[in-house]
């Protein structure tokens, strides 16, 4: 297992995860063709996930919340939807996961984010219910699926560059 | 010891935000009151709005440059022509509104007046999949406000359900939660439209069947409520299907608007200087609109 390096500056450290969340939300909303938009991932989602679960002492629970109330405010839904969620599995990754999942193989480690993504989704699903009468479309069922592909695949090739950069075979 | 303590401390603090964001989940549906924190959220999410429109306008930049002239041409030709026919077209409304003036007069209705207007074009930021909304450039630094209705040039679009510093949301007439009253330009007789979620598709209401309606009818708004001018066209009637028990015929109609990315809708304000009580519209069923 590779260690972060503990000799980033503190500036450093904020930048890259700034432009991490930054990065997804252009993603997020940049426009494509319908047909590939139902498969959008929740990118921020992700995000946040990778960084509860390998720096769970830097991404807290407030940050979650912050960045979930500015994904609301951007795709003009009900203030708390977004926050709701995404604090909720910023808690259960931190709580559960954070620390002891880093060792685990790619596949079982996917499927715990495609449970964390179908969890962010149901969350959003009930709230649009409760808020506006109706569940959100069907195809939104769509993209945590979308989300732990991209995870799996992101991983993999991850690990294939680190265990060749440092020269670890396993 | 310590980790178990960390550990509740996450408990409670996961506790307290969920509570926040409940209140704020309530708080939202049920007033408006959250309206002006949206607009200060909004500020942040500028730049990253920005950069996201930036592959689009890339792309809009690269067909005007290497398009082909001769689609250009052909376009302006068409525009020309176009152009010649509404003019006419203008001219014989001209002659309709002096008329409808004179009559208006006859009955004591007082016509509306100049509504004010601010176009507006829709951007590129796309919402979640498939949602009954589209984004447009202006925000409360334009004066935009919640509940203004959203036209183009061909029908009514919808209305304004949230508003940023630049942008804001307008819910589409053919969302599930969207009902508007409207007129059958043909006959005149009242009805309701409803959103389905479909982009395509809305469902009418309150009419009886053949008798009052046909397939290929014009439905218009009435004005009530003010949200949006008398008049203006909704929908075109595609299916009446009725029931010889049934009281009422299930009708669907499509919406007129058309969707165009990188076309202009014009922003509608309620006019205030009509005076709802000054309007002498006498009607059996009174379907005001949501």
């Amino acid at each position: 297992m590779i260690q972060a390096k503990s000799n980033d500056s503190v500036f450093a450290r904020v930048f890259t995860m700034v432009m991490s969340f930054a990065i997804a939300m252009v993603l997020s909303v940049v426009s494509v063709p319908d047909s590939i938009a139902i498969l959008r991932p929740d990118f921020v989602a992700l995000v946040l996930i990778f960084w509860c679960l390998h720096h769970p002492g830097r991404v807290g629970l407030l940050i979650a919340f912050a960045v979930g109330v500015l994904l609301d405010t951007m795709y003009f839904g009900a203030l708390g939807q977004h926050a709701l969620s995404k604090l909720t599995i910023a808690y259960i990754v931190i709580r559960f996961a954070a620390d002891r999942d880093k060792q685990d193989a790619i596949l079982p480690q996917s499927a715990m984010i495609l449970a964390l993504l179908l969890l962010n989704t149901t969350i959003i699903a009930v709230t649009d219910r409760l808020i506006y009468g109706h569940f959100g479309p069907y195809t939104l069922w769509l993209n945590p699926f979308a989300g732990a592909l991209l995870w799996c695949l992101a991983a993999y090739y991850m690990k294939v560059r680190l265990s060749r950069r440092y020269g670890v075979y396993e | 010891m310590k980790v178990n303590r960390a550990k509740s401390n996450l408990d409670l603090k996961f506790f307290w935000l969920s509570i926040a964001a409940i209140i704020l989940i309530v708080a939202e549906s049920n007033t408006a009151i959250l309206q002006n924190a949206r607009v200060i959220i909004s500020i942040p999410l500028k730049p990253l709005l920005e950069v996201a429109q930036v592959p689009t306008r890339l792309g809009s930049v690269y067909q005007t440059v290497f398009e082909e002239r001769g689609l250009l041409r052909k376009l302006n030709s068409e525009l020309v022509q176009e152009n010649k026919t509404l003019r006419n077209e203008l001219i014989n409304l001209k002659n309709a509104e002096d008329r409808n003036a004179w009559m208006g007069e006859l009955l004591h209705a007082s016509d509306k007046a100049q509504i004010p207007v601010l176009s507006a074009t829709p951007t590129s930021i796309q919402l979640e999949p498939l949602a009954q909304k589209i984004v447009v450039d202006r925000g409360s630094n334009d004066g935009v406000v919640l509940g203004q209705s959203v036209i183009d040039h061909r029908g009514v679009i919808g209305q304004v359900t949230s508003v940023s510093m630049s942008d804001s949301a307008v819910t589409l007439l053919t969302d599930p939660n969207q009902s508007l009253s409207v007129r059958v330009r043909r006959s005149g007789i009242k009805a309701v439209v409803h959103g389905l979620g479909d982009p395509n598709r809305l469902t009418v209401s309150g009419l009886r069947g053949e008798q009052d309606v046909k397939v290929g009818d014009i439905l218009v708004t009435t004005g009530f409520g003010e949200r949006f001018p008398a008049g203006y066209p909704v929908a075109e009637v595609i299916s009446v299907d009725s029931d010889q028990n049934a009281q009422f015929a299930d009708i669907a109609a499509a919406p007129l608007a058309a969707h165009d990315p990188g076309f202009q809708v014009l922003l509608v304000w309620k006019s205030n200087s009509v005076d709802s009580d000054e309007v002498p519209v006498v009607t059996l069923n009174d379907t005001s609109q949501e």
